[in-house]
């Protein structure tokens, strides 16, 4: 009899036991995090510890991480987002979000922001990244990792051509002056690594049309700038480097973002365009080139240049939004930014942590923090992509000769127009 | 009607009534139902899916409206589609030609048992193992322009006097993406045809000799009558790869330089995934699968010699 009440108060304590777990288990709520950057090196380790730490703190939140490829992450997103099995917490390219907003993938942050501080909170985000992610009054992404576009140069190779090192070319007619310097075929070598590969050749484009004081919209997307005077002007510089000028190496349109490092790395072309992890880039692939390396600003009339950055947005169909904006709130910590910007290299969103001893002394970083504080965002527009096919097609078009750049962008100009009525 | 066999050993009642039961068709149904579910799940409900929004606009968030055939007609008015339905079609013919030919010839010298033709049957089908993103990216580094092993031996052995923008020129450019798929392809056409060519009795390869046949006579009365079947197969089944062909050219021309590489397959990703317009991308995916199926419809049925 006694040997059956023990066995009745075991089974007892076991029931207790395992209702109490289940009540813990369900207490703590599990939420997904997708981000291509938990694939790639240094930046996914680094990511991964601080959302091990953030675990750490906030015992009542399981991160599930959701590492996605760079080139699966826009139609992973769609996909599950239309399936309604969304990740909780996203990274977004800024391009990116206004499409998502118009699908009904994204929640807004606004409530959110405002119990974290609300506008205090928020202004100290870079403002053209903040502005890029406001949509229709609300905004919809926290920025975490931004810079912008510079152009890199080879000091050596522009002491070799004697050119000052010390004096970039700071306009148009400059830079062609010293490009034909810089290039000579016959060692295999040009001045300036034209981008052109589909991908990203139009964001690539879009500086020198920011210089020329133009953009590919007007600043509320009414209607594109690509075929104004200053328009087409930017666009026929930009073209004959390559089909005028000769300072860009044969085949621009086969050069993606890899190609252009490599070509910069084997010192083939002295100067290419680049956001701040180009700098890395450079030296993983040639590191006798360290010290060799210099950032200018773009030449031109203006001097801004095109803003990249990626935010974290929360899913519409997540179910624990709270648990999710807590992840963002502490990876967009200052002190957190500041370990990405070591680790990984990438440039921080919150301006105040520019005035930081550790980037406000960097030499290195000079050129690129003035850049940051000029820059204007990359195109937020919801049918970007398509606008983006039309600019492709005119570049590709007047590279390789079979319509003048003036036709082209006056091409490209009427289909963007058409689109955006 | 036919029984079960192994229901047999079982007691008669027992085997009365399953036998009511599993007996004849309904036994044939239940044995192929998992396979029916599966194929559902992964075949059938994505198809019907596809085809259900070819006549519908998916709108922002999350509506969808009927809209007839609004999409095709659309297709058949956009001068993209037309352009990469063009493309799609010369790139597929060119192909599957290439892969017959060239998987033909390798097949007939793999056959005469040389010194070390196990070695080179594994190496020549090496690149149907490797995957098609592996073999895009492998053929890009190869054909690049400025730093690419293809210009460099090119005009190390003299054929150039310049570097070549293989993947920068829009006629270059369309030759390169041939030329990668062939790479891969070939080997499965090849083997293939290998196998067909171990099944031809050598009798009548004896009998052509004797009769006085040359060899060339014997390839086109004995051998290539005798691989008809297994080259109907093949080359259909090649043609519909060549015809959705997407990772490789996606990975090494996107559609350029000047959408001259964008073929069918590339036009409804990017439609659907970078333009969000999933409807009208179902609509060309369906055309697609409508010109695969016309096509294997005539082919089989020319192809095939009628009973009697």
């Amino acid at each position: 009899m006694d040997r059956g009440r023990s066995w009745s108060v075991l089974l007892g304590t076991v029931l207790v036991a395992f209702l109490l777990a289940t009540i813990a288990a369900e207490a703590k709520v599990s939420i997904r995090f997708q981000d291509w950057r938990l694939a790639e090196k240094p930046a996914g380790p680094s990511l991964t510890e601080m959302v091990q730490a953030f675990m750490k703190e906030n015992t009542d939140i399981e991160v599930v991480l959701d590492p996605v490829s760079v080139n699966d992450k826009l139609n992973k997103f769609v996909t599950q987002s239309r399936g309604g099995d969304p990740p909780d917490v996203v990274r977004i390219l800024t391009t990116d979000v206004p499409g998502f907003v118009e699908m009904g993938f994204l929640l807004p942050l606004d409530k959110m922001v405002a119990k974290a501080g609300g506008k205090a909170y928020i202004e100290d985000f870079s403002p053209y990244l903040v502005k890029a992610m406001t949509i229709k009054g609300a905004l919809y992404g926290i920025p975490h990792e931004g810079d912008a576009l510079v152009i890199y140069y080879n000091t050596d190779l522009f002491k070799k051509a004697g050119l000052n090192p010390d004096a970039p070319p700071k306009t148009f007619e400059e830079f062609i002056s010293v490009a034909k310097k810089l290039t000579n075929p016959a060692e295999g070598r040009w001045a300036f690594g034209m981008l052109a590969s589909p991908a990203i050749a139009s964001i690539w484009m879009q500086s020198w049309f920011l210089a020329n004081g133009a953009d590919f919209f007007n600043s509320d997307y009414t209607d594109t700038l690509v075929d104004s005077p200053a328009g087409i002007e930017a666009f026929k510089f930009y073209v004959e480097l390559y089909t005028k000028h000769g300072v860009v190496p044969p085949g621009p349109t086969d050069v993606d973002y890899a190609a252009q490092v490599n070509l910069f790395a084997q010192q083939k072309v002295a100067m290419i365009v680049g956001p701040f992890a180009t700098y890395g880039g450079i030296f993983s692939a040639n590191p006798q080139l360290r010290g060799k390396v210099r950032m200018m600003r773009f030449p031109g009339k203006v001097k801004t240049s095109s803003g990249r950055g990626t935010v974290f947005s929360i899913a519409t169909g997540s179910k624990h939004p709270e648990a999710a904006w807590r992840l963002i709130d502490y990876l967009n910590k200052p002190e957190n930014q500041l370990k990405f910007f070591r680790e990984a290299t990438m440039m921080p969103t919150r301006q105040s942590l520019f005035k930081s001893k550790e980037i406000s002394e960097n030499p290195e970083l000079t050129v690129m923090l003035e850049a940051i504080r000029t820059a204007a965002s990359y195109p937020i527009y919801v049918k970007w992509s398509e606008a983006n096919r039309h600019l492709v097609d005119a570049l590709h078009a007047a590279l390789l000769k079979t319509k003048t750049p003036e036709q082209a962008a006056r091409e490209a100009g009427a289909a963007i127009r058409k689109l955006m009525r | 009607m036919n029984k079960i066999h192994f229901l047999r050993s079982f007691t008669p009642a027992r085997e009365a009534y399953r036998c009511r039961w599993f007996g004849g068709e309904r036994a044939g149904y239940l044995f192929v139902t998992p396979a029916i579910l599966f194929l559902t799940v992964v075949l059938i409900f994505p198809l019907a899916y596809a085809a259900y929004l070819a006549f519908h606009e998916v709108l922002p968030q999350f509506g969808i409206k009927f809209v007839g055939l609004d999409n095709f007609r659309r297709a058949l008015s956009d001068t993209h589609f037309w352009g990469s339905l063009r493309t799609t079609v010369i790139f597929t013919v060119v192909s599957v030609t290439l892969h017959m030919v060239l998987g033909f010839l390798l097949a007939l010298m793999l056959s005469q048992r040389l010194k070390g033709s196990v070695f080179f049957r594994l190496l020549l089908l090496l690149p149907w193992m490797v995957s098609q993103v592996v073999a895009g990216v492998t053929w890009r580094w190869i054909l690049n322009a400025q730093y690419g092993v293809a210009n460099a031996v090119l005009t190390r052995i003299g054929i150039l006097h310049k570097d070549m923008p293989w993947l920068a020129d829009v006629h270059l450019a369309f030759l390169s993406i041939v030329v990668a798929y062939a790479w891969q392809c070939f080997p499965f056409v090849m083997i293939m045809l290998y196998a067909g060519l171990q099944t031809i009795p050598k009798e009548q390869y004896e009998a052509a000799q004797i009769d006085g046949a040359s060899a060339i006579q014997a390839l086109r009365f004995v051998t290539i009558p005798n691989l008809q079947y297994v080259i109907l197969v093949t080359s259909l089944m090649d043609f519909i790869w060549a015809f959705r062909a997407f990772d490789l050219i996606k990975v090494l021309t996107d559609g350029g330089p000047l959408r001259s590489t964008e073929l069918l397959s590339i036009l409804v990703y990017r439609t659907s995934f970078e333009y969000y317009q999933f409807g009208y991308a179902s609509a060309i995916a369906m055309v697609m699968l409508l010109v695969v199926l016309a096509f294997s419809l005539v082919y089989t049925k020319l192809m095939i010699p009628r009973e009697g």
